[in-house]
């Protein structure tokens, strides 16, 4: 057997990868070695043969097809790939006005006949939870609001706190609770408290700030009315659910004005907590909006060629739904 | 007359908040990456679905691409991400090419996927096809993943170095060994071809 057969120096030499050394030594064995040579061309024909498998190509719609999937992934996530990043200052100001808009926002998807059924029966659509804007709230801020009327700037700089080292940490704040065993019930609007974040695999001492959910809800009501998504009349498509536990509303409309409209959020300081992406059981929302779903009390809406879609803003305050901590941590 | 934009310009577009610009890129390298996962993959459908994916995602990360590589060589990174993910739900513990599959993508059934056991063999182009697709299917994924970035999608050993996050060293390696295991896989179709090589 060759020697270079069990080398990789003419595969590379074929590749016109090797080295000039290799390359010449193999150039000057070739001259003289017709079992190399036959290698040599046992490799082209190999070569040969992979390359003339056919190249097929995609349909010329299959970039529309990817662009329309990639806004569809953007209007969930709202995670535009251009990085929003803002100086230290606009961060803070982001902090007051988050502050001041709302609790959490869930942004759903409405089922249509497509939507994939789980073997119970259940449904599930995507969800993005709008909370804390991610890229807002990287470094060292860490701003976990829950529900406020508070739009003081000292606010939000009060709650700007990431402390690292959770044993020390512990030692000085005995009575420190996780977020998630914060009884939001029992807090008083604007009422400032410590919590233990663990979310993201980082540990925190955030700030829980109490806002009205009320205010946020507005603003997404006032946001839908400027992308003209009707509330009421013959041409209503959206509806509104207010319940003890949550406001939500209905909204059938178009892509480009649910995109338009998340995007107006986002500026008001909603902004969809991306790793809070997740599937979720229509089953498991509150009663009210999934009685909405399952109705679908709403005519279908006209847009001419495009397809209406359907979303459930939910601004609620439910413990479980509240938004995790903002951000990755990443410090 | 228009000037064909670079990669790097229509990335720029795309993040300055043109995103319609991705369209562009999605076209220009669409079936290169189609063809390419066609030969890993094994069937045009799962292909497709991965490729769109890919593009996808690729859209949502393309502020972190930096322009350290070349955007196929980072866009192909992320569709080996999405083919793994894609088989992890197809609960497809290795890609191997399927009859149906090796139908869908030559048109035609596959006579035998050991044709050197039939004396008198003798294949068309299309059979020709499917049986080196079932060759490349029964390669470990790690060298059919390098021998097809070389092969079919003509990459330098860096730029593949780059994708499967190894060292040129490795690749230059598993080409070798992959080359080695298909020869053994196509022997008689070798010898047939080696009389057409010059």
């Amino acid at each position: 057997m060759n020697e270079h057969l069990n080398s990789d120096v003419l595969s590379a030499y074929h590749d016109g990868e090797a080295s000039s050394q290799e390359r010449a030594e193999i150039e000057r064995k070739l001259e003289t070695s017709p079992e190399l040579r036959a290698e040599l061309n046992g490799l082209r024909a190999l070569s040969g043969l992979l390359q003339e498998l056919p190249r097929p190509e995609l349909p010329p719609e299959f970039a529309a097809g990817v662009m329309q999937q990639a806004e569809r992934q953007m209007l969930l996530t709202e995670r535009l790939p251009t990085p929003q990043r803002r100086s230290r200052t606009k961060r803070y100001v982001a902090g007051a006005v988050i502050a001041a808009a709302a609790a959490a926002v869930l942004v759903m998807t409405q089922l249509d006949d497509s939507s994939p059924s789980t073997e119970e029966g259940g449904r599930y659509a995507t969800s993005g939870v709008i909370g804390i804007a991610p890229d807002v709230l990287k470094g060292d801020t860490s701003v976990h609001v829950v529900v406020t009327d508070d739009t003081k700037p000292q606010a939000a700089e009060g709650a700007k706190k990431r402390v690292r080292g959770v044993p020390k940490m512990l030692a000085n704040k005995p009575g420190l609770v996780p977020v998630e065993e914060v009884k939001l019930d029992e807090l008083a609007i604007g009422q400032v408290v410590e919590a233990l974040d663990t979310s993201n695999g980082k540990i925190a001492v955030v700030k829980l700030l109490a806002v009205d959910r009320h205010p946020g809800f507005l603003t997404v009501q006032k946001i839908l009315t400027e992308q003209a998504i009707p509330e009421a009349g013959a041409n209503a498509s959206r509806q509104t659910i207010t319940t003890s536990e949550m406001e939500a509303v209905y909204v059938q409309a178009t892509r480009d004005q649910l995109v338009a409209a998340l995007k107006e959020m986002q500026k008001e300081g909603l902004t969809v907590d991306s790793k809070s992406v997740e599937q979720l059981k229509v089953d498991e929302l509150a009663p009210p909006a999934r009685e909405v779903l399952a109705e679908k009390t709403l005519p279908p809406v006209s847009t001419g060629n495009k397809s209406p879609m359907q979303v459930l803003f939910v601004v609620e305050q439910k413990k479980d739904k509240t938004p995790k901590t903002g951000g990755d941590g990443a410090a | 007359m228009t000037t064909e934009l670079t990669d790097q310009e229509l990335i720029d577009h795309c993040l300055s908040g043109r995103t319609e610009e991705f369209g562009r890129l999605v076209e220009r390298y669409q079936n290169r990456l189609f063809t390419t996962l066609i030969s890993l993959l094994g069937s045009a459908e799962d292909a497709r679905d991965v490729a769109q994916e890919a593009f996808v995602n690729a859209f949502q990360k393309l502020h972190t691409f930096r322009g350290r590589s070349a955007f196929y060589s980072w866009l192909f990174r992320i569709a080996l991400n999405s083919a793994v993910s894609y088989q992890r739900k197809q609960k497809q513990g290795r890609v191997l090419v399927s009859i149906e599959a090796a139908r869908e993508t030559s048109g035609l059934e596959p006579a035998s996927t050991h044709p050197e056991t039939d004396p008198g063999f003798a294949m068309d182009v299309s059979e020709r096809q499917a049986l080196v697709r079932s060759a490349l299917a029964e390669l470990p994924e790690e060298y059919r993943t390098v021998l097809v970035l070389k092969e079919v999608d003509d990459l330098k050993y860096e730029e593949i170095a780059e994708i499967v996050d190894c060292p040129i060293g490795t690749v230059r390696s598993r080409i070798h060994r992959a080359r080695l295991e298909l020869r053994a896989k196509l022997e008689i179709l070798l010898k047939q071809q080696e009389g057409h090589v010059p």
